[in-house]
């Protein structure tokens, strides 16, 4: 049997090590002296550019992947020449019943009233329409059927199975329901009167309906393009059971969309986004982007490293603003931002789903409408670095690595009736820093 | 033995590495970690010839003193003030320079394992600059950063010829691992931030050595002893990148020196005892640039050696414990320094107090002791970086129990 010395000496002799081993395990902080001492441990943190040859195997933009819709709606005749666009609508049938209070004071339902007049309400976005003048417009009935979805400047109807033309391109007006102006407000008032409200309520609902207009007859509304924010049909409606009560009530909007002039093409070769329909950009990497080498000259005159040998701090596709399309100049300013797209050999890349967007992928500034003019082109950049990083890093795995192609779309995506182009095939900026002793 | 077994793991876990950070170790292999006890250091002491119990892993002719079962650990802060340049920065850190089982198997024949240190690597320098890249500044904090060094794990066996004489052997192996990391934290904001950057490399030491000594007591009262380490090459092998987090590391191999020591000590008053000691390297005329500094200029390593002595007074007891009082001076000249720098140099005025707590008729029961350093290392005069100097105070705190 094995005995130490007392206890009491034991208890001694631990105290006093744990006592120094606690004293003496303080946190440490690096020395803000002594770099000098230690040539090789730079960090470099340089810039290269990768030519679209480099890196990129596709880029090609595409249109026709959102419809006009109730988002919003614009009407604009020879807009910077070249650009016309009129807004189609249609309405509910006036609602068959109003409430109205009784003698005895009960609402009741009044099943029989008669429309006494009303007005169509049109919402302008007063940011985002041209200001030269007051821009009246003319509203028109539908002098002829047509399918919201489908309906273009030319066409009606516009589906795979039926195409029926517009006896007047544009959309074939029938009587004119009124004219209005901008005042002092946001809005426009289009008297309705009472015979008109009648006969839509008798009329098909394929052809109930206004195509909203500048008023051609009017000169000063050429050059003109008007947002609009919002619709509504307001009615009266005088009371069966109580003549002396005359009801408002809103009949619905069932159908809006504008048809435009000219057609966009299906694709373009620069790159697109945004627009109504909206553009969109496909781009397809290259493989192996990990095996691409970049001269990292602020090391050495001869030194290379490959792209999975380093730390890639930012990387973005540098875009380099073009002349939009006369007439389709975005209104607004708008970001762009990258998608994963979800590749299989039977899909063409334009029908690919979408995945999630890349994270961080957007633009980092704001782009100015201004930019898309030829006396202004700007430079602005996409940041990519989370996803070419993963492209490029040694350590993930070929199945784990994300789909080489992306989609650039605008956002907002159809938030603006104009296009956002660039020109084509950008340069990639990347910011690498890099260990100098792990490449030399 | 179960309870020294259990003390001793105990201690091996603490001693975990702690970084240190004096810029001395940035040059070849680091600095001395001396695996000496307590004692040795209050005395000024390599670790060799000392009449009395012996913690230190220098001679394992030394051993032949002991004649209980038991386990010492040392610890050793040390707190310094680096002056490079005219710029001052404080440096800190603590080592565990020596942990030992003693085990005599007879009265003529004890055997030890050990683990203590050989060179201290660690150290973190940061630095602050911007970078003006494609129109956006940049500004950053880069954190160089090293972790570890080298260790040897020891077996170590005397045997007493006779009451006077007595020989050891010894043998083992290098050991030790070196982190290296190098971080950059960009510190602008939007958006010129970008992530941060870091490159860890890591490396594992192997390599062998082999040690012989004597003790000689010529007279009851006096004890000479001497050493001799053989080492082979010291290998330091990248460690691979098996899960991606580790860059690639280049090993290489180091050429470690014939390492000779010596010590005596004599009582030479009424309870007063005397010791000098002393201990040579001879390097070779190799290439010792740190691992992960390749870039940098070649680092060279120079003969070096260190002397020192002390005296221990007894005077001060109690009934049943003694407080030995300690004091010394020692002096050394360091290996590493780049190729056109002049060798550094240490000096130390060392003192201490030990703490017998438990003994009896055969030697200590329990002992602790205490050595203090008030030292200064200067060097590396005529090259690029200028000259570096370096203020400090050294703890080592031992603990040694034994069996009955």
């Amino acid at each position: 049997m094995m005995r130490f010395a007392r206890t009491g000496s034991w208890c001694a002799a631990l105290a006093f090590s744990l006592i120094t081993i606690l004293t003496a395990c303080t946190e440490e902080e690096p020395t803000g002296i002594g770099g000098d001492l230690l040539p090789g441990g730079d960090i470099e943190t340089f810039e290269v550019f990768l030519d679209p040859d480099q890196y990129l195997v596709l880029d090609t933009s595409f249109s026709g992947y959102t419809r006009p819709g109730a988002s919003l709606q614009v009407v604009a005749r020879e807009f910077e020449g070249v650009y016309n666009a009129n807004t189609i609508l249609r309405f509910g049938r006036p609602p068959s019943s109003i409430s109205v209070q009784n003698a005895q004071g009960s609402v009741v339902a009044d099943t029989a009233p008669r429309y006494i007049g009303g007005e169509i309400i049109v919402r302008i976005d007063t940011l985002l329409s041209t200001n030269n003048g007051v821009a009246p417009i003319a509203v028109y009935a539908t002098a002829e059927e047509w399918d919201g979805p489908s309906a273009t400047w030319t066409h009606r109807v516009d589906t795979a199975g039926v195409r029926l033309a517009w006896a007047q391109p544009g959309g074939t007006p029938g009587e004119l329901l009124g004219r209005g102006a901008r005042t002092a407000g946001d809005s426009v008032f289009i008297p309705i009167d009472s015979a008109t409200i009648a006969d839509w309520a008798d009329l098909d609902s394929n052809v109930r309906g206004a195509i909203i207009r500048l008023d051609p007859e009017d000169a000063s509304t050429i050059g003109e393009r008007l947002r609009f924010t919002g619709m509504a049909l307001r009615l009266r409606a005088r009371s069966s059971i109580d003549t002396d009560t005359v009801v408002t009530v809103f009949s619905n909007v069932s159908s809006i969309t504008f048809v435009y002039d000219p057609q966009p093409s299906a694709t373009a070769t620069p790159i697109r986004v945004g627009g109504i329909p909206a553009w969109r950009t496909f781009m397809e990497f290259r493989e192996n982007l990990k095996d691409i080498e970049v001269p990292c000259v602020t090391i050495s005159s001869t030194c290379r490293v490959r792209l999975g040998d380093v730390d890639i701090s930012r990387a973005e596709l540098v875009l380099e603003t073009a002349q939009s399309p006369d007439g389709l100049v975005p209104e607004d300013t708008l970001h762009v931002v990258a998608q994963l797209v979800l590749r299989s050999p039977n899909v063409p890349i334009e029908r690919s789903p979408l995945a999630s967007p890349i994270p961080g992928g957007i633009t980092t500034d704001e782009i100015r409408p201004v930019s898309f003019r030829a006396q202004a082109p700007d430079t602005v950049f996409l940041s990519l670095g989370s996803y070419i990083r993963a492209l490029a890093s040694d350590e993930i795995s070929e199945e784990d690595r994300p789909s080489r192609a992306i989609a650039l779309m605008a956002n907002p995506e159809s938030g603006t009736v104009g296009v956002a182009s660039f020109a084509r095939r950008p340069r990639l900026r990347l910011i690498l820093t890099v260990d100098p002793e792990v490449v030399r | 033995m179960r309870r020294t077994f259990a003390l001793f793991l105990i201690l091996v876990a603490v001693a975990a590495p702690v970084s240190a950070q004096s810029l001395f170790n940035t040059r070849g292999l680091g600095t001395r970690l001396d695996p000496a006890d307590a004692r040795s250091r209050a005395l000024g002491n390599v670790g060799i010839g000392l009449l009395g119990f012996n913690g230190s892993l220098v001679n394992p002719a030394d051993l032949s003193n002991i004649v209980r079962r038991g386990v010492t650990a040392s610890i050793q802060p040390f707190y310094g003030s680096d002056n490079l340049n005219g710029q001052e920065a404080d440096v800190s850190g603590t080592r565990f320079p020596v942990l030992q089982i003693l085990y005599p198997f007879s009265a003529r024949t004890v055997v030890s394992l050990g683990y203590g240190g050989v060179f201290d690597q660690s150290w973190a320098v940061q630095t602050e600059g911007e970078d003006v890249i494609g129109g956006n500044t940049f500004r950053f904090r880069d954190v160089l950063s090293s972790r570890g060094g080298i260790s040897q794990v020891r077996l170590s066996g005397s045997y007493r010829l006779t009451p006077d004489l007595s020989v050891g052997v010894g043998g083992g192996v290098y050991t030790g691992t070196l982190d290296r990391r190098l971080r950059r934290e960009f510190t602008s904001a939007p958006p010129d931030s970008l992530p941060d950057f870091t490159s860890d490399r890591s490396w594992t030491y192997s390599g062998p050595f082999a040690v012989v000594g004597a003790t000689w007591d010529p007279l009851p009262t006096m004890r000479i002893a001497a050493a001799v380490t053989w080492s082979g090459d010291l290998d330091a092998d990248g460690d691979t990148d098996d899960d991606g987090v580790l860059d690639p590391a280049v090993g290489r191999s180091y050429d470690l020196p014939l390492r000779a020591a010596f010590g005596a000590s004599a009582v030479v008053g009424r309870r007063l005892l005397a010791t000098v000691s002393g201990e040579w390297e001879g390097w070779s005329d190799g290439n010792y640039t740190a691992l992960g500094s390749e870039a940098g200029q070649a680092t060279t390593a120079s003969s070096s050696w260190v002397v020192g002595g002390g005296l221990e007074w007894e005077e001060l007891r109690t009934a049943t414990r003694i407080f030995p009082l300690r004091a010394g001076f020692r002096y050394a000249k360091l290996p590493f320094h780049n190729v056109g720098e002049e060798q550094p140099t240490e000096w130390a005025i060392t003192g201490g107090i030990g703490f017998r707590l438990a003994y009896d008729d055969f030697g200590p029961l329990a002992v602790a002791d205490l050595g203090i350093e008030r030292g200064r290392r200067e060097g590396w005069e005529g090259g690029v970086s200028g000259a570096l100097e370096e203020n400090f105070w050294r703890f080592t705190a031992s603990v040694s129990l034994f069996a009955r």
